[in-house]
């Protein structure tokens, strides 16, 4: 039996080279995929910097203040306490 | 045939090239060729934790910003471009030119851009401009607790350290530790996936949950401000804290600074005096040495002292602050009236022994070791160089220095039992692990039966003070005011006084104890006249607040 080695040599060849493509576009792909799955973790750890920081101002004493101000619930100067209700009192004011 | 092994031969030939030329590279020039052009290392800075108030209200955490730079020389019409920036991030037309213009390769223009200023910027397709990712502690509620929180700063290698009060204090568990990443990557920065990818991993700081209440603090700074403006002093300081286990709600002095913008200000106000000043207490120290007093059985609460005049002490003489004498006046009525003649009979009593070593027990000269940086220990001569009238004055709170946060833990003994207890102000830590902090007891100065004497005596001197303050009705309030001079030069200046008030509610089982200290008021020297009113006003909101109901 006729060995052909050339014919084997090409068929070794032309699979290693269709290997080699595909190994390659699929690294190709999935390193691009990496690289935007990097981006979109920065910019979703940005965002979430930026609302968090948001909250923060709007529950900060002085947003609370300007909102209370904002909405007529400014103190009154000499507020008038409720007898009935055992934990309002009264202030002496002697 | 002959054409096949031609080509196997070639094969061969050019494998034994690259073998070789593998070998030569990797083996007798390894030194060369040793480090690899393609693997990157990265510092994975750690993120730094957060401090949250008790009720995890952000106090201060970090915040992305952006440094904008510039490449001038890649920049064309400079001008233009100038304007541009300074629409948005408004620095100054003439400090962007100015950096524009710089003959430097590289300029930092701005550092404190937000995420929206850089977005806007990054439309304007600007050739020649970049950015740096930032991190800095933003603080939602500013300066409301300055000298609590201290500030983060840059250290000699331009990492973000904690200076003062808790940043300070907890800079190792805020920081964390930084990771390193080694990734091999082309030439276009995308990861190569069978290359090299080791990590080690670092860890994020921890977050800080505190004992401080953002609500009560700004009560407190809210009333410690009104009065410093209305009393002209120099500075204050109050303290709020539960008398039980000493967690401090709000501690605040004034003035203070804005953490965020720390530069701009003079470094010796970023001190917290209520942990690094001293003072001579006066007044309010005289509850602690009758208390000294009856728990050694020197005295019985229901003696008497005949006060007939200012009393001789080694060559000096002691007169009480109005140099009015009442006669046989009960051991109650001494605090009431603040009789320095009755504390020096209380103190000849005690004995100068027993006296010494009840100022070392309520810790005097040492730290209370809360957890903030920069805590200072009080002053307490050694024994040995003690003269008589020494002896005297400490009966009264002269003589002897303390810090406001001594000052505060060493009363809050009286009242809650007679243990006193480390101050606190970290509740938890939380990150990789959780660490709950737990009252800690460092001595009992007092037995219980002496706390309830000396709680009902505070209780009388609040009621029968001469000088009428604005109770709420139906509370049971305990306290005692302070008038202490300055010493200057050796001597005491009558006209420069630090006026204090500490007191507590409910009398049966204490809540809260509040200090409420002013140095050199002007408008009136005595604490009765000016921390007092402070003190009453704090409580009135807190009371509300916290909603306790009346005795």
């Amino acid at each position: 039996m006729n060995i052909d080695f050339k014919k084997i040599l090409s068929g070794f060849m032309a699979i290693l080279l269709i290997v080699n493509m595909f190994l390659y576009t699929r690294t190709m792909v999935l390193s691009d995929q990496m690289m935007k799955l990097e981006k979109d973790t920065n910019k979703l750890r940005v965002e979430n910097s930026v609302l968090q920081q948001k909250l923060a101002n709007n529950n900060s004493i002085e947003n609370l203040n300007k909102l209370a101000q904002k909405y007529g619930f400014t103190k009154i100067d000499k507020p008038e306490y409720l007898d009935q209700l055992h934990f309002a009192f009264k202030v002496n004011h002697d | 045939m002959t054409r096949l092994k031609f080509i196997l031969i070639a094969y061969l030939l050019l494998i034994s090239g690259v073998v070789f030329k593998l070998f030569f590279i990797q083996i007798i020039s390894a030194d060369k060729f040793s480090g690899n052009i393609y693997l990157k290392t990265q510092k994975i800075q750690p993120l730094r934790g957060g401090i949250f108030d008790r009720n995890a209200s952000p106090l201060a955490f970090n915040e992305v910003n952006y440094l904008l730079f510039a490449e001038p020389n890649k920049i064309v019409e400079k001008e233009a471009v100038t304007k541009k920036i300074e629409d948005i991030i408004h620095l100054g037309e003439a400090t962007i030119a100015s950096r524009l213009n710089s003959d430097r390769d590289w300029i930092a223009i701005s550092d404190k851009l937000n995420n929206d200023q850089k977005k806007r910027v990054q439309e304007l397709k600007i050739y020649g401009l970049g950015f740096e990712e930032r991190q800095r502690v933003f603080y939602p509620e500013s300066s409301l607790s300055a000298h609590l929180l201290g500030f983060v700063g840059k250290n000699d290698l331009g990492d973000n350290t904690g200076y003062f009060g808790i940043q300070g204090f907890y800079e190792k568990d805020l920081a964390g530790l930084p990771g390193i990443v080694k990734t091999e990557r082309d030439l276009f920065g995308n990861p190569i996936l069978i290359g090299v990818q080791n990590l080690l991993k670092g860890e994020d700081g921890r977050d800080l949950i505190l004992t401080v209440d953002k609500n009560v603090q700004y009560i407190v700074k809210k009333n410690l401000l009104s009065g410093l403006n209305r009393f002209q002093a120099k500075n204050g300081c109050a303290i709020v804290a539960n008398p039980n286990t000493m967690e401090i709600l709000a501690l605040t002095c004034l003035p203070d600074y804005d953490p965020l913008n720390y530069p701009e200000y003079t470094e010796d106000i970023f001190k917290n005096p209520a942990v690094s000043a001293l003072y001579e207490p006066g007044s309010i120290w005289k509850p602690i040495i009758m208390a000294s007093a009856l728990d050694s059985e020197a005295i019985k609460p229901t003696d008497t002292f005949n006060e007939t005049g200012p009393a001789a002490v080694g060559g000096y003489e002691i007169q009480t602050w109005d140099n009015k004498y009442e006669g046989e006046i009960s051991m109650t009525r001494i605090l009431e009236k603040s009789s320095n003649v009755g504390m020096v009979y209380i103190g000849s009593k005690l004995g100068n022994k027993n006296l010494y070593a009840y100022l070392d027990k309520f810790g005097v000269g040492k730290k209370t070791a809360i957890d903030l940086q920069g805590e200072i220990a009080g002053i307490l001569k050694p024994e040995s160089q003690w003269y008589p009238v020494d002896y005297a004055t400490a009966t009264f709170g002269q003589g002897l220095a303390v810090t406001p946060i001594r000052m505060i833990t060493s009363f809050a003994a009286l009242i809650n039992g007679g243990k006193l207890m480390r101050p606190y102000v970290v509740s938890k830590m939380k990150g990789k692990t959780t660490q709950q902090m737990k009252p800690v007891m460092v001595d009992r100065v007092i037995e219980r039966r002496t706390s309830l004497i000396i709680k009902s005596m505070l209780q009388k001197t609040v009621e029968n003070a001469e000088v009428k303050w604005k109770r709420p009705e139906g509370y049971r309030i305990g306290g005692k005011t302070g008038t202490a001079q300055i010493a200057i030069g050796g001597h005491y200046d009558p006209s420069k006084t630090i006026a204090s008030f500490i007191g507590f509610t409910p009398v049966n089982d204490p809540k809260i104890i509040i200090l409420v200290i002013y140095r050199e008021p002007q408008s009136s020297p005595w604490g009765s006249e000016t921390a007092a009113p402070v003190f009453f006003d704090i409580l009135n909101e807190l009371l509300l607040y916290y909603n306790i109901l009346p005795e």
